[in-house]
């Protein structure tokens, strides 16, 4: 299992935005209970009532219905690279057969085909046309009952071939329906409103001709989330998430490609930062690519190190995000990093991490992650995992895990996929602080002690993943883009490139002794195996006395042998 | 100077059609003129110190675009129209005898490379070109593609140089120089009211409650292809087509999967059926699905006369004689045999032998762009290597003459005869071609057809009017059942979706479930009658050559034109297989009893 907070493809960014742009209503407002919410209803209550006398008659039947407005617009040395505004409407089916102490989607331990419990990505029609929807929902309804009443008779008897289960919690939790209806609506982007200022960005990078690739694109994804089961819950909630990216990259003389990326996030395309913004970010991006392709190849290299406020919070998602994953507890050949350290402190007393979904904002930083109800109709909350260094919580779907029986609203998905426990807005706070060049006076103070000639400042990053199995060493990976050196004696810092940050979580965990007093976030679309969420990491600058960076994989590709023609 | 009149005198310009109207944004003038510059550095220029430098270098643009929409029940599931613009470049280094072609790298084949090398294969570039960014895109391609091919070229010398090998013909061939521009004025496409038509259409099957899914799709394909090589062909063409099908399952009362389907295609979307025709295609599918509910399938395996009427008698030569035409040429490899698709090279070294009975030719003409009144598919006038195709006979009286090529010679077929069609050689218009003496009226064929079957002393004998489309049962079939129609799939097998035992007294009844077996390209010798009306059938073919060898797509427009047959011995099997349980769900339009 690998999760990515961000692959290359989700090199976003997002800004606020001076200029005003119109956006179209694309939906007229929802009063009540919607037409598709009735048809699904319906449809839950005769599946529910005609399956009865079967064998196995389903516990629980869910509807989820994500309708999506996404917009793409790329723009490349000042032409469109390419362009698309596509409706849909996708339909996912969760059918439970047994009771909520064990269903269909209980484990089957040592098949390593343990697929999700979900039937989906059906496309419906887009208007809620009663005969047509109902005939697909009935087709793929059969057929998701079929296979779950098949997965179930191999979970039961999995159960009695298998010792027994070290963590005997339920598989589905009992939690109270909710119904709230938003009234809300869909942006409708007219490209037309995007293209000739991206055009103009993009064209900046003409001259550069070593710059072998750049663009900078528009990403919209809207969409109306449409929940309705068998317990009585109906969500309709809309979802916004806008993006504007900048990348490019060039090749050094040694092969080694060197990508660097902006992102600017909103909640609607009005918000977008403005031209003149962006047009800086590439000026920077420019500056920085020509910089990176003459400087040095950096070694291989254990001591401290400090993470910018970005760097930081992916370095958190990474090692430990994904670890207080709730759901991950209960697979046997999950490293299970946290399970015996609830109550126990692991980190410094003057940190806290908090998951806090219901966030749209923080310190000026639009947070990606937030969201109402999770992908399961429970409603978001707030979770404090640590407190003043002190493990509390793990983050929950409704997948119970020993001592945690209830969701707190983190089962989440992309369409089409089943849930599970993710992450939402990670926010890393801390008590005691210091300035950022007080951490810089730290980190060359334990460089010296232990005899090193330098420290490194990772500034910027572009992603990472870990893995959190047990059939491989349990470690993470954080891909630096931008990192210095910081020598001890006081020379000016000095940029390098080629390396990755790596280790393992609870060493790395152990080496956090100092903590800047600012906060940066990181948006993003995390990877894993309920598809990508939009999260964000926030966190102030941290001072680590040991880490250890491992020589990048580099290519072996020549640059071109001709110049740009 | 001398050598510049000898090749002026070689170029020949054909203008076929013309049109002012590109299908990008960009002038076509702007498009060739940044290839042609940019061929003509690198072939100048594009050197690896010790390495050759490449003596051939080609360059394709696709700018497609791409209409579609699907609707069920009476409703829309999706409209949409985009476009994209694929750059293809292909690199040859050594020389026409010998290059880095017909070579088979498992590593970079089936891994790719380690390192983030450019793309230079179906390369998607930005949808709005410019001199410069094309300039761009063709360099960093070209480049890539050189360094691959060169390690490629010298992966191939290194192992020629420890095996004895037989095949010593030339890499590739040579062709006339030629410039071709090929292009049609494309009207505007108004996709809504073909998505009107799709909504229509898939309303009909509110008619028919007891057919648990069905849908209906448009797609409309128009392309248009720039093409250059260093040799000095050049053309411009418009490739396109469209087509709306209808597709639908159900399940009888044992829950045997029953499908059905109707299709339409033309090259130009406004030569479609009328919404009348299409209407009465969908009603006669929807009939005969709910008929094939209540029909009997065998008792047991026929063995016997068996007439092949209208589509059936097209796809059978479709799936099983068509295919083996092609010129396929076994690439060499590092101890594998990857390249050729061994189910389709029955003909490879037949030619000069008897594969269909006497009073049989076949030939394939791509330059005809209607057969009476119906577009064929196929048609095209310059083919993808820029070859002006002509009429190839491959079968003279029950003999075959040749097979169907493209630059890459096979040791009986040395030049091309402009057949490359999207990456690989593959039939255009194919013509089954009775001696009209042999032909029997179809009055008489059905007679002929219950003699054979008294002769036999057979209860009755089969005659069959449809059978499966392979790629609609493939992808729309497939998606629409979620896989539940695998019941049909039997390697070797032809499902049929509309037979009838016919009895001696001429009667006709209705059988559902039951699929050629054993039909293999030598059954064709075995026909005995033919009828003299033609049927058209036009369909998207599976490309011999597969797309992941040949980078091209995996269904390519084409047209049999046949008239029906009969074979005087084949075995007809009931499908007897498992199948899924009817829906434990009732079906929320009708109570089946």
């Amino acid at each position: 299992m690998s999760a990515n907070i961000l692959d290359r493809r989700a090199m976003f960014l997002i800004i606020l935005f001076a200029l005003i742009l119109p956006i179209s209503k694309a939906n007229s407002q929802n009063t009540g209970e919607t037409k598709i919410m009735q048809i699904c209803d319906s449809e839950i209550a005769r599946t529910m009532q005609s399956l009865k006398s079967q064998q196995y008659p389903p516990y629980f039947l869910s509807y989820y219905i994500s309708d999506n407005r996404n917009t793409r617009i790329s723009s490349t040395l000042g032409v469109v690279d390419n362009s698309s505004v596509d409706s849909s409407r996708i339909l996912d089916i969760q059918i439970r057969v047994g009771n909520y102490d064990f269903d269909n989607t209980h484990l089957i331990r040592g098949n390593p085909l343990n697929f999700s419990s979900s039937f989906g990505r059906i496309p419906l029609t887009f208007k809620d046309d009663e005969a047509a929807i109902k005939d697909q929902i009935w087709f793929a309804t059969d057929r998701a009952y079929k296979d779950a009443i098949e997965r179930y008779e191999k979970a039961l008897t999995n159960s009695k071939v298998k010792v027994k289960e070290d963590d005997t919690s339920a598989d589905f939790s009992k939690e109270n329906p909710v119904v709230a209806i938003e009234n809300g609506f869909l942006y409708k982007v007219n490209p037309s409103d995007f293209v000739p200022m991206l055009n103009r960005l993009s064209a900046k990078f003409l001259p550069y001709k070593w710059i072998l690739n750049s663009s900078v694109s528009l990403i919209g994804n809207s969409r109306c989330k449409t929940i309705v089961t068998s317990e009585g819950t109906k969500i309709q909630t809309y979802e916004n998430y806008f993006y504007i990216f900048v990348t490019a990259s060039t090749k050094a003389d040694d092969g080694m490609t060197l990508p660097l990326y902006q992102s600017y996030f909103a909640y609607s395309p009005d918000s977008l930062p403005d031209e003149i913004t962006i047009s800086a970010s590439i000026d920077k991006i420019v500056d920085l690519l020509g910089k990176l392709r003459e400087a040095p190849y950096a070694e291989t290299y254990t001591g401290p190190a400090i993470l910018s406020g970005r760097a930081a919070g992916v370095f958190f998602h990474e090692i430990f995000g994904h670890r207080v994953e709730g759901f991950r507890e209960k697979d046997p050949n999950s490293s299970q990093t946290f399970k015996k350290s609830v109550g126990t402190k692991i980190l410094p007393d003057f940190m806290s991490i908090t998951f806090d979904p219901t966030k749209r904002e923080l310190n000026g930083h639009l947070l990606a992650g937030f969201y109402q109800y999770d992908d399961e109709g429970v409603k978001a909350q707030k979770v404090d995992v640590v407190e003043d260094g002190i493990f509390k919580n793990f983050l929950m779907s409704r997948t119970p895990i020993e001592g945690f029986p209830h969701s707190n609203g983190h089962g989440r998905k992309q369409a089409g996929y089943s849930p599970v426990t993710r992450q939402s807005n990670l926010i890393v706070n801390a008590t005691k602080t210091e300035t950022i060049d007080e951490l810089r006076t730290d980190l060359r103070k334990i460089a010296e002690k232990q005899g090193k000639e330098y420290g490194l400042l990772f500034e910027e990053v572009s992603g990472g993943f870990t893995f959190t199995n047990r059939t491989i060493p349990n470690a993470f990976n954080v891909t630096p883009l931008v990192v210095y050196k910081v020598f001890v004696d006081g020379r000016p810092d000095e940029l390098v490139r080629g390396v990755d940050l790596i280790g393992t979580p609870l060493s790395t965990f152990a080496n956090i002794v100092a903590v800047g007093n600012n906060m940066d976030t990181f948006n993003g679309i995390c990877g894993a195996e309920s598809g990508g969420v939009p999260v964000s990491a926030s966190s102030p600058t941290i001072l680590v006395s040991r880490i250890e960076v491992q020589k990048k994989m580099k290519s072996q590709s020549k640059p071109p042998i001709l110049s740009a023609p | 100077m001398k050598k510049l009149m000898k090749f002026i005198q070689y170029v020949l310009i054909f203008i076929i059609s013309f049109s002012i109207v590109s299908a990008s944004n960009v002038q076509s003038d702007e498009v060739i003129k940044a290839m042609k510059d940019e061929l003509a550095r690198s072939m100048k220029h594009l050197k690896l110190e010790s390495l050759d430098k490449p003596y051939y270098i080609e360059y394709t643009l696709r700018v497609s675009k791409n209409y579609s929409a699907k609707a069920i029940l009476g409703a829309l599931v999706s409209n949409t129209s985009n476009e994209s613009n694929i750059l293809t470049v292909g690199v040859r280094v050594g020389n026409y005898n010998l290059d880095n072609t017909n070579f088979f790298d498992v590593g970079f084949s089936f891994f790719g490379s380690t390192d983030d090398e450019e793309t230079f294969q179906n390369r998607e570039i930005p949808d709005e070109l410019n001199y410069d960014v094309l300039r761009h895109e063709l360099w960093l391609a070209t480049d890539a593609a050189y360094k691959r091919n060169s390690e490629i070229f010298t992966k191939k010398i290194a192992i020629l140089k420890n095996i004895v090998r037989k095949d010593t013909i030339p890499d590739f061939s040579k062709i006339p120089i030629k410039v071709t521009i090929d292009t049609v004025n494309f009207s505007n496409f108004d996709l809504n009211q073909y998505a009107d038509i799709t909504k229509k259409l898939s309303d009909i099957f509110k008619n028919y409650p007891s057919i648990e899914v069905s849908e209906v799709n448009f797609e409309y394909l128009p392309n248009r292809i720039y093409y250059v090589n260093s040799e000095g062909v050049e053309y411009i063409k418009d490739n396109y087509f469209s087509g709306f099908e209808a597709t639908a399952y159900t399940q009888n009362k044992s829950g045997i999967p029953l499908i059905q389907y109707f299709s339409a295609y033309s090259k130009n979307p406004a030569n479609l059926p009328p919404v009348d025709s299409l209407t009465k295609g969908v009603n006669a599918i929807c009939s005969n699905l709910t008929a094939q509910e209540q029909s009997p399938t065998l008792d047991e395996t026929y063995n016997g006369p068996v007439l092949f009427e209208g589509q059936a008698a097209a796809e059978v030569f479709a799936q099983s004689f068509a295919p083996n035409l092609v010129a396929q040429r076994q690439p060499l490899s590092e101890g594998f045999s990857f390249g050729m698709n061994a189910k389709t090279t029955s003909f490879q070294k037949k030619i000069g032998g008897r594969v269909l009975p006497e009073f049989i030719s076949v030939f394939d003409s791509p330059n005809e762009s209607k057969y009476r009144n119906s577009d064929l598919l196929g048609y095209y006038q310059v083919d993808d290597d820029g070859v002006i195709p002509e009429r190839t006979t491959l079968v003279e009286n029950g003999f075959l003459k040749t097979l169907l090529s493209d630059r890459t010679p096979i040791k009986r077929v040395l030049t091309s005869n402009g057949h490359k069609r999207n990456g690989a050689p593959l039939f255009s218009n194919l013509f089954i071609f009775p001696d009209p003496m042999k032909a029997t009226p179809e009055k008489d064929l059905k007679s002929k057809f219950l003699d054979l079957v008294k002769k036999r002393d057979l209860q009755y004998g089969i005659l069959i009017k449809k059978v499966v489309d392979q790629n609609i049962f493939s992808t729309s079939l497939m998606s629409l059942t979620y896989g539940q129609i695998s019941y049909f799939a039997d390697q070797g097998t032809i499902p049929v979706l509309e037979a009838y035992k016919v009895y001696p007294n001429g009667k006709e009844e209705l059988i559902r479930s039951v699929q050629i077996n054993s039909l293999s390209p030598q059954s064709f010798k075995d026909i005995i009658y033919v009828g003299k009306e033609n049927y058209v059938l036009n369909y998207l073919a599976t490309s011999v050559v597969s797309s992941f060898m040949s980078g091209g797509d995996p269904y390519i427009g084409a047209s049999i034109i046949t008239p029906s047959i009969v074979f005087e011995d084949l075995e007809i099997n009931p499908i007897d297989k498992d199948s899924p349980k009817p829906p434990y769900i009732p079906n929320p339009f009708v109570k089946k009893n």
